[in-house]
């Protein structure tokens, strides 16, 4: 963001948090207690904001018969798709891991910022070999219907085994190519081993190439789509047959794809990378500052989540339920940490009718912990604002993110928040973010409720929810109410359309997406809302279901 | 495991061990596509230099003395152009990223994980060699000591034609090591059968990647080039696995040993909950040169042409500890944590810029860039140590351009954003320039220097040569 010489002593006073701050701790103003009336919006005379918020992305359509399908990037298979792909097809599990993806856009599986390391080479020749190594033939060639001698039939293995893996049947170079590979081996057993071995690193299995998008590139879509993982074979014969054509073909593949246990580990992958779960794994938090802590809470409150959003999905209620249930899963120490009485819980689901200032992802570990230890009201109220409402904020021009104003008595994070927002510099970007995170001011940096701070201050609650677009603003008075207020949001269910479909695409989204993003929002929509519904609406939209001509 | 044969000696270079002279274990297929106007007869060789957080532009002003007193030995030998905007750059981002990943390109970045366009030392590289760059070599390496990296705009500075990261930097002295000069398994596989179907394994992997990156293939040009990049990676590959007899080290490659595990918190959880971390300088001082060291070796065995070296991620967060001390006198005992009076994210160097001010002395921010500058010249010292083909050193013929992310780190601005670009083999000329000019004429003009007409930056931009930079 260019620096413009618009208020610069201004912006930095006033947006560093240290508005009002005292010299001397002992100087504080009144005190921060409940009820004072909500004031965030900026002073009528304010100047225009330099960074006006707005959606990250827009649902416009001037021609909905016109949905252009966007950019097809080419894909290379995630670590965690390669790993479920040799599952699927081979049926050996690997231990090996490749490389960690790398995080654009939101995402870990966004095409354009997929890098091939040698590290990936490497790794890749030596899983290869070892699963060739490892593959029960006689019982793949059974599953593949072919004879179970490969001296009788090794090219007709590797034409089935290549279609399996290439999920679609092999070119003729490709297959020229395998076969002077089964050349090489001692005998036909191990030729085909040395087959599968090579093509576990080729383009064919590792990149998804769809040259052009025909049936067998729409089933490979739709399988690391909803299951991140291989198409099986009833999904490749139904492309053999071209039975992946019309939407009653593709939804009953859909069906029967969300049936299949693998939908729970696709549903998983998404969520990971949509809601950033995977950084739970190693969080750690300081005993002295946090007593109750305990190492591998992370882990259970990454796993809360998930729980959360699968029971939803299972019950086939509106997604809109993650945000206000009345239950959780928590384990032991989780509980324990949340202070939850051990008479509500039944096999780790614990009830929590009794206990209104749980309930709902907004009072999970998982998010609570955004923000760090300091538990920073702007960056979880700007995590919040992305992830869950899709919003977008230019950056400020005096990077002040991290620093947050000195806590002490009669000042807390709200105190510097209401500054901010009475600051016409600030305000315009910053009544956002922090509004959304007042909820969350009961609620310490590992997710601990609490109405004092360690200074004594009562900690407000209540807040104002203005989601992207909206022109005014929804009042509400503890996070229970506001938990409500994002269950009957339409930016939330749009949000939820953006993100499952851009984890759908590998892509950034673009503004040619319109049209096929209003499709599926409003088949979303007015097919309940629900998790087989957002899967449907985008496995029979343009976007997954066509490319741009060349 | 891989087993890859030693490709070369596992020894590196010791510190301290005085000039020393590029070798040539792949030289007969190393050469240029054209000598590219290249007045010291050296191949083409390119990297950049990033240092974190910037100098303001008043610290410049005084000349490499005070702060950047660590450049001043180095005065004759680069360009210094004060006055590079990075306006081009400027999005809607936050600067670190705006300019981290702008720096080097000129442009904008298309996203947290995409450049806008490729950088300088890509350009060069396509154009001087494209694809007669020898497979044996790594085609771009890059290295770095930093711990923020919630993004790649924060620490990647080589961006290929797509804007997508032309190499990761690493960040151990091993695993350095290990990518120069091939890890430490046995250099024979004892399962000669084994040896030859991995061969002919890699063999049809090969064939089918060419098939799907070449001229023939069904894929548009943006995907063949990402299969390219693949066919890339595995011909290393192939070199390491299947080396040629021929690819024996020479006597400059053998001296040292792979560096052992080093006191430091690399490798770890970085940057936990954008906190910062805490760290010792002697460690930290140490690690560095066990870095360069390496990295030096692996241009004098002439292992890599291209590539990037960095201390300190843009946007950096550090609280260093630590007496520093420059050429026998006593700069400052660091205690960044002591400094800023507090913990966190608040008691980290990273505020020292957040804070300056123009009318003050900003101490602090003084000695860390004067510590910062020490380290970037440790590498030029190195670099000055190797001969290379020509008879002159690798400091002097090759391009290093050296550059940060931010102007003032107050207002965060893209504004008089450092640059020095060395002399290159003569293609450029020495000395300080007081310019007002965009990065995008630097880097074009660069190329001019290199006699390549592509351009950096937008189409209808016209060229704009900085004035005097030409040699």
């Amino acid at each position: 963001m260019r620096f413009r010489a618009l208020f610069p002593l201004l912006l930095v006073l006033a947006c560093d948090g240290q508005i009002g701050a005292p010299t001397d701790a002992r100087t504080a103003p009144g005190s921060q207690s409940p009820g004072g009336p909500v004031s965030p919006s900026p002073r009528p005379d304010a100047p225009p904001v330099e960074a006006p918020p707005r959606p990250a992305f827009e649902f416009a359509c001037a021609d909905p018969g016109r949905a252009d399908p966007g950019p097809s990037p080419l894909r290379r298979l995630t670590a965690e798709e390669f790993r479920r792909s040799i599952e699927t097809t081979l049926g050996v599990q690997i231990e090996a891991e490749l490389p960690p993806e790398l995080r654009a856009n939101g995402f870990e599986n966004t095409a354009a910022a997929q890098v091939i390391l040698l590290a990936h080479v490497e790794a890749l020749a030596d899983i290869a070999e070892s699963v060739a190594q490892d593959v029960d033939l006689s019982g793949l060639a059974r599953r593949l219907n072919v004879c179970t001698r490969p001296e009788e039939c090794a090219s007709e293995m590797i034409d089935q085994i290549g279609a399996l893996l290439f999920r679609r049947p092999l070119r003729s170079e490709e297959r020229s190519t395998l076969v002077s590979v089964l050349g090489a081996g001692e005998n036909a057993e191990i030729g085909v081993r040395l087959a599968i071995e090579t093509m576990l690193q080729s383009p064919g299995f590792l990149y998804r190439l769809e040259a052009p998008l025909d049936g067998h590139g729409i089933a490979t879509r739709l399988a690391y789509f909803i299951w991140a993982s291989a198409p099986d074979l009833p999904l490749l014969r139904a492309a053999d047959e071209g039975q992946l054509t019309t939407d009653a073909q593709i939804e009953a593949q859909v069906e029967r794809m969300l049936s299949d246990p693998r939908a729970q580990l696709g549903m998983r992958a998404f969520l990971r990378q949509w809601l950033e779960l995977d950084r739970l794994d190693g969080l750690s938090r300081s005993t002295e500052d946090f007593p109750s802590w305990t190492q591998g809470l992370g882990a259970d409150m990454k796993e809360e989540t998930l729980r959360l959003f699968e029971a939803v999905a299972q019950e086939a209620g509106p997604l809109d339920a993650v945000h206000d249930a009345n239950y959780t899963f928590a384990s032991g120490r989780l509980a324990a940490l949340y202070g939850f009485e051990p008479s509500s819980e039944a096999a780790g689901r614990w009830d929590l009718s009794d206990v209104p200032e749980r309930g709902g992802l907004l009072t999970q570990g998982s998010l609570l912990t955004v923000g760090g230890s300091r538990a920073s009201l702007v960056e979880r109220g700007l995590w919040f604002l992305e992830t869950i409402l899709c919003g977008e904020i230019d950056a400020p021009n005096v990077d002040v993110v991290m620093e947050m104003g000195e806590l002490m008595p009669g000042f807390t994070q709200r105190h510097y928040a209401e500054e901010r927002l009475q600051t016409p510099a600030c305000a315009g970007c910053h009544i956002q973010m922090d509004p959304l995170a007042f909820g969350l001011a009961r609620f310490d940096g590992a997710g601990v409720y609490r109405e004092q701070d360690t200074f004594g201050n009562q900690l407000r609650w209540d807040g104002e929810l203005i989601a992207p677009g909206d022109s005014v603003g929804a009042p509400y008075d503890r996070v229970a109410e506001l938990a409500r207020l994002l269950a009957d949001h339409p930016r939330v269910r749009e949000c939820q359309v953006l993100k499952a479909t851009q984890y759908a695409l590998g892509r950034a989204l673009v503004e040619s997406d319109g049209c096929s993003l209003a499709q599926i929002r409003d088949q979303y929509l007015a097919e309940g809302r629900t998790w087989p519904a957002l899967v449907r609406a985008i496995a029979l939209s343009p976007s997954l279901r066509r490319t741009r001509a060349p | 495991m891989t087993r890859y044969a030693k490709i070369l000696s596992r020894r590196t270079f010791l510190r301290g061990a005085g000039s020393v002279a590029i070798g040539f274990p792949l030289l007969s297929a190393m050469q240029t596509r054209t000598a590219w106007g290249a007045p010291s007869g050296s191949p083409v060789r390119a990297f950049n230099l990033f240092f974190g957080l910037g100098i303001p532009k008043e610290i410049q002003a005084e000349g490499l003395q005070g702060a950047l007193e660590p450049l001043a030995p180095f005065a004759d030998r680069f360009a210094w152009l004060r006055g590079v905007n990075l306006y081009e750059a400027d999005g809607r981002g936050n600067n670190h990223f705006d300019g981290g990943g702008g720096v080097f390109c000129g442009v904008e970045p298309q996203s947290d994980s995409l450049s806008g366009g490729p950088s300088v030392d890509q350009v060069i590289k396509e154009a001087c060699y494209g694809a007669q760059y020898p497979s044996a070599m790594i085609p771009t390496l890059a290295m770095g000591s930093f711990f923020r990296r919630s993004r790649l705009t924060r620490y990647v500075h080589n961006w290929n034609q797509q804007g997508a990261p032309a190499a990761l930097p690493l960040e151990s002295p091993q695993a350095l090591f290990d990518r120069v000069f091939g890890s430490d398994e046995p250099t024979d596989d004892p399962d000669a059968r084994r040896t030859r179907h991995r061969r002919s394994v890699l063999d049809g992997v090969l064939e089918q990647y060419r098939s799907w990156s070449g001229g023939a293939s069904p894929l548009g040009p943006d995907d063949r080039a990402k299969l390219a990049d693949h066919l890339d990676r595995l011909r290393e590959y192939e070199q390491r696995a299947f080396p040629e007899p021929n690819d024996t080290p020479v006597s400059s490659c053998e001296s040292g040993t792979r560096p052992g595990s080093l006191p430091l918190l690399h490798g770890q959880a970085p940057d936990p909950d954008g906190e910062g971390v805490d760290i010792e300088l002697d460690e930290w001082v140490d690690w560095w040169r066990s870095m360069v060291d390496i990295y030096v070796l692996a241009l004098a065995c002439d292992r890599t042409r291209f590539g990037g070296v960095m201390f300190q991620s843009a946007g950096e967060r550090i609280r260093l500890k630590g007496r520093y001390r420059y050429e026998g006198r006593d700069i400052y005992d660091f205690d960044d944590r002591r400094d800023r009076g507090r913990g966190g994210s608040g008691g980290c160097s990273h505020e020292f810029w957040h804070r300056y001010n123009r009318s003050n002395e900003n101490p602090e921010l003084r000695h860390h860039t004067h510590f910062m500058m020490a380290q970037l010249a440790y590498f030029l010292e190195r670099m000055d140590g190797v001969q290379d083909e020509s008879g002159g050193s690798l400091l002097d013929t090759s391009l290093l351009t050296i550059s940060t992310e931010l102007g003032d780190g107050n207002p965060h601005n893209l504004e008089s954003v450092f640059h020095m670009v060395s002399r290159a083999g003569g293609r450029f000329q020495a000395g300080t320039f007081d310019v007002d000019v965009e990065g995008l004429d630097v880097y074009n003009t660069v190329l001019d220097g290199f006699g390549i007409s592509e351009r950096l930056g937008p189409a209808t931009r016209g060229v704009q040569q900085i004035s005097g930079l030409l040699a």
